[in-house]
């Protein structure tokens, strides 16, 4: 290969030239010898590539190498999980006052409530939300108690208020739970800002924050464990799931037990009261005792 | 809170998404002719993508053509490592899957196989100028080498073809 002709030949390749040009600058028999090989690096083979299939395979494994890469989508959502002090149902703020809407909850609810802006609300048992109608362009703003599920139309700050903390998204699914004296959020997608106790925390997709252990964890579930109608508990103090308990089958239960004890399963709340407490006896060794239809006690084995 | 900004980048599912449309077939083009494997070339563009996927936010959208396939040159010579296989892989592959095929692919065969017997460090030059479409000067910085070496790499990949064609 003559230096010259190398040179047309790279500068063809570059883009500085076409085709017409290098056989313009070559000798025709230069040209011919060159032009099968420029045809040839013009097209170079194709494999079959089918791009949706491709993509949807890449979908595949990458929501598999990275679980958490929803904060990434482009719909936020999120979901929160508060768990609060609350005395259930002490709170019973006025309608007439200052155009404050009120929603309770005895058993959970299936129904979204809408908010003003057109975000979605759903209610687990015993709980309530409180929010101005008449503020609401200005601030969107709900009151909690007990434990709600959100789904937020983007705009301006939402804030879930609490007694223990609140909670801070421009636009997501979430869910606020609260109970007694537990504060946790988790976020399953989006981004969520938890202030309390003075701190604020910002969660990402598949964190999950309480005020007991005070750290962020992370929880492998994609939706709240209520709005699956199940609850699910890691090393819960029996208390609290005794409390949970009774809020979803709203029944009376007796606990002679020291405070000690944890619990780690899950229960279905579709079960009967008794099954559920059965369940729970069972995998701690603990005995109960029905005293009336809603009534029950639960002491240990030995006694 | 305010996220807005930042999905603008490659995070953006609908940016990242037209770039898989764009450059998703080039790369796995590129590392098909470079290796001759179909299952290598998919498996390295599906890691270089997912790369690009976990480092969104760091690559803004013009540099991400570049960024996968440079990563997914490198990931390539990982997968094969692991694999524990030779970069001299045979022909096989494509010469089993083009049998029923027609004439054109006995060109496309013929081009495969010239790759195939090409060197090296030719044939990445050479298929970063045709396939990733990079102007020598950028072959050159990507490789770290000078625009000379990729001149002279280049002319034997040409030489290469035009002696086979040539047969």
């Amino acid at each position: 290969m003559k230096d010259k002709n190398t040179h047309i030949i790279h500068q063809y390749l570059n883009r500085e030239i076409d085709i017409e040009e290098v056989k313009h600058k070559l000798s025709d028999e230069e040209f011919q010898a060159w032009k099968n090989t420029l045809e040839e690096v013009e097209d170079l083979p194709k494999p079959d590539f089918d791009v949706e299939q491709e993509f949807e395979r890449l979908q595949q494994k990458k929501t598999i190498s990275k679980t958490k890469s929803h904060s990434l989508l482009l719909k936020i959502a999120a979901v929160l999980i508060l768990l609060l002090s609350t005395s259930l149902f002490l709170l019973t703020h006025n309608n007439s006052n200052q155009g404050l809407t009120t929603i309770s909850s005895v058993e959970a609810k299936a129904d979204f409530i809408t908010l003003p802006d057109n975000s979605q609300v759903r209610l687990n048992a015993m709980s309530n939300i409180v929010f101005s109608q008449n503020n609401w362009d200005s601030e969107r703003s709900v009151s909690l108690k007990g434990e709600a599920y959100f789904d937020v139309e983007e705009g301006n700050t939402f804030t879930v208020e609490t007694p223990n903390g609140t909670v801070q998204v421009l636009g997501t699914t979430f869910n606020v739970k609260s109970r007694h004296d537990n504060f946790s959020v988790t976020c399953f997608s989006g981004k969520v800002k938890v202030n309390f106790l003075e701190k604020t925390i910002v969660l990402e997709p598949g964190q999950s924050i309480d005020n007991k252990a005070q750290k962020v964890k992370l929880v492998n579930t994609v939706q709240a464990d209520w709005m699956m109608n199940r609850s699910s508990f890691e090393n819960a103090a029996l208390t609290d799931v005794i409390d949970d308990i009774k809020t979803q089958k709203n029944v009376d239960i007796k606990l002679k037990l020291p405070d000690s004890i944890k619990f780690t399963g899950a229960y279905d709340h579709s079960m009967e009261a008794e099954d559920i407490i059965d369940l729970v006896c069972r995998s701690l060794d603990l005995k109960y005792k029905k005293i009336s239809d809603s009534t029950f006690e639960i002491r240990s084995a030995e006694d | 809170m305010k996220d807005k900004k930042s999905y603008q980048d490659v995070c953006n599912e609908i940016v990242y998404k037209k770039l898989f449309h764009n450059i998703g077939e080039q790369l796995f083009q590129f590392l098909f002719l470079k290796y001759q494997n179909t299952e290598i070339a998919r498996e390295g563009m599906q890691e270089a993508f997912i790369t690009l996927w976990k480092n969104c936010k760091n690559v803004p959208e013009a540099k991400a053509k570049n960024y996968v396939f440079t990563v997914g040159r490198n990931r390539v010579v990982d997968i094969l490592r692991k694999k524990n296989k030779h970069l001299s892989i045979t022909n096989e592959d494509y010469i089993t899957e083009d049998k029923t095929e027609e004439v054109s692919d006995q060109k496309k065969q013929k081009m495969n196989y010239i790759l195939s017997i090409m060197p090296e460090a030719s044939k990445e030059a050479f298929l970063m100028n045709r396939v990733q479409g990079l102007k020598y000067k950028e072959i050159a910085e990507e490789l770290e080498i000078s625009v000379k070496a990729v001149e002279k790499r280049i002319s034997i990949a040409l030489e290469t073809i035009r002696k086979e064609i040539e047969k």
